[in-house]
């Protein structure tokens, strides 16, 4: 694959890749910084990708590795910027209870959840990405959900 | 509440993308530009990418537009998945012609369903009855994901507000049972007015109460259901499906092959296989290789680590094929998922699915064999 038709297909992802970079990392600057290191990392490899329409799915996995390994280099240390601050006084009380819930879950639960519920991934393909069994996927979709429930007190999720 | 449901409410909870991650990107984008120009002095625009996606798109409509006049059994290897070769006998299971029902302005037809005792395969048919064409996705649509057959699959359903729980879930009803759809995709049609769609369900799903994957085989006859839901208000579903009855037979145990007892490998790792299934569609194979504590060294808890570490051992890098006694390699692999865990005695577990093609080839003991070990499976006992 050329390197413009894979940057053309990332440019399509903005709003995936942004959201599975906040779901790993706290704040807008390193979830900035995780994208361009992971965009680099495709460009470098994107001449050994010969079907587009893996382009997503496989720079949703680089970005994944890239956001852990920055953890790991942090220590695991969160920070939430100001930015992140004023982005969630905008949106309104129901919903940030939502996202902080999730935010609450154990990390193994809440990116399958963005990736599946979210992104509209299958749950074959979050398989690959993780690196880990489809079943263990959806044993983990069930285990978030469950978990949101007692987190929100909320009968429907 | 629904998958839908929480999808839009997810939706609404996270952050709009800020600016920063946007410029970011685009910054990306336009040092390539710059330097694609240094490097070629020649300017490729979008105009030429999205004729790329144009001619893309239409190669594979026109191929795929075929599609219909094959069975089930034939699909595989019309979209470039790796070879697909049943065995004649395959055809024995195939059943055809299961449900036709009209929801709407939508007729719904299962074509063929194929069950060989793991798999249940189903190709079906989606029909605009009033002859209003579906339209192929413009490209800068298919850029945004989905295949162009799905995107045409979701808006003729758009026509009758189908929810497409089929999608959304990612499961068929086996005996009222979930069961998980391994694969799925859409085609359009050799007429504009139909999409056609196949689906590979694996015979296990989760159990709600307990939390577990629970198998279910059956033997004889099984309902399946196919959910659409049908959404006649506003993001509700009424329960509404597809349903047909497939003579399942004894498939699932006529099959099966006795699990031989677990052996040592040289490595000092136990090799054990849980389920042995050679069937003339596919075979199937579950095992595991487990090496005991006192040969791991310390495990890292981080599960990518964890799974660096298995990938990095000799037994766990190798790519299985299956071989006769005369060594003739037997089949494709066609699929190939595992896992990694540490057991409760502190021991290293890998867990392998492999799937590979039939072949006519089988002697009394075949082999599956990696780089480092051979091990033999009894055919005939």
């Amino acid at each position: 694959m050329q390197r413009e038709e894979f940057l053309a297909e990332a440019m399509a992802c903005e709003r995936t890749l942004y959201r599975v970079a906040k779901t790993i990392l706290r704040s807008d600057f390193d979830c900035a910084d995780a994208v361009q290191e992971a965009l680099l990392k495709g460009l470098k490899n994107a001449p050994m990708l010969r079907e587009k329409q893996y382009v997503k799915t496989w720079l949703t996995r680089i970005l994944i590795n890239t956001c852990k390994d920055m953890l790991r280099r942090a220590g695991r240390a969160r920070t939430v910027s100001l930015s992140d601050a004023c982005s969630a006084a905008d949106r309104n009380l129901e919903n940030i209870e939502l996202y902080d819930a999730l935010q609450a879950l154990d990390e193994k639960l809440r990116i399958p959840v963005v990736l599946h519920y979210l992104e509209g991934f299958p749950t074959e393909e979050i398989a690959r990405m993780l690196k880990i069994t489809d079943g263990l996927v959806r044993r983990r979709l069930w285990q978030a959900r469950k978990e949101l429930r007692e987190i929100l007190k909320e009968e429907a999720i | 509440m629904s998958d839908e449901r929480l999808r839009g409410l997810l939706e609404k909870a996270f952050p709009d993308t800020p600016a920063v991650f946007h410029e970011r990107m685009a910054q990306i984008a336009e040092n390539e530009a710059a330097r694609k120009k240094r490097v070629a002095g020649r300017v490729f625009g979008a105009l030429r990418i999205a004729l790329v996606c144009v001619v893309i798109l239409f190669g594979c409509t026109g191929a795929l537009a075929l599609m219909n006049h094959f069975g089930v059994l034939d699909i595989y290897s019309i979209l470039g998945m790796p070879p697909y070769y049943p065995l004649p006998e395959a055809e024995d299971l195939v059943q055809k012609d299961l449900a036709d029902v009209q929801i709407g302005s939508l007729e719904w037809q299962v074509d063929e369903a194929v069950f060989d005792g793991r798999i249940l395969r189903i190709l079906f048919s989606v029909r605009d009855v009033n002859g209003t064409p579906v339209q192929t996705p413009a490209p800068e649509k298919l850029l945004r994901g989905g295949s162009a057959g799905e995107i045409m699959f979701r808006d003729l359903c758009q026509r009758e507000q189908m929810n497409l729980k089929l999608i959304g879930n990612g499961e068929v009803l086996v005996d009222g049972r979930p069961c998980f759809i391994q694969y799925m995709e859409f085609l359009p049609g050799d007429d504009p007015c139909v999409v056609v769609g196949w689906v590979d369900c694996r015979m296990e799903g989760l159990d709600d109460d307990a939390g577990e994957i629970r198998r279910y085989l059956p033997e004889g006859y099984m309902v399946v259901e196919m959910p659409f839901g049908y959404d006649r208000e506003k993001n509700e579903t009424d329960p509404d499906s597809l349903a047909f009855v497939l003579k399942a037979g004894d498939a699932a145990s006529r099959y099966a092959v006795p699990l031989p007892a677990p052996c040592t490998l040289d490595s000092g790792a136990v090799f054990a296989f849980e389920d042995l299934h050679f069937s003339p569609v596919q075979v199937y194979m579950d095992y595991t290789i487990t090496v005991p504590p006192e040969r791991t060294g310390d495990l890292p808890e981080d599960e990518f680590l964890l799974m660096d570490a298995a990938e990095s051992r000799p037994e766990f890098q190798a790519r299985p094929r299956l071989m006769n006694a005369r060594d003739e390699v037997l089949g494709e692999r066609r699929e190939m998922h595992y896992g990694v865990h540490v057991g409760d005695d502190g021991s290293l577990v890998l867990s392998v699915h492999v799937e590979f093609t039939p072949s006519d080839r089988y002697t009394d003991t075949v082999y599956l064999v990696s780089d480092t070990w051979k091990v033999p499976i009894p055919l005939k006992q």
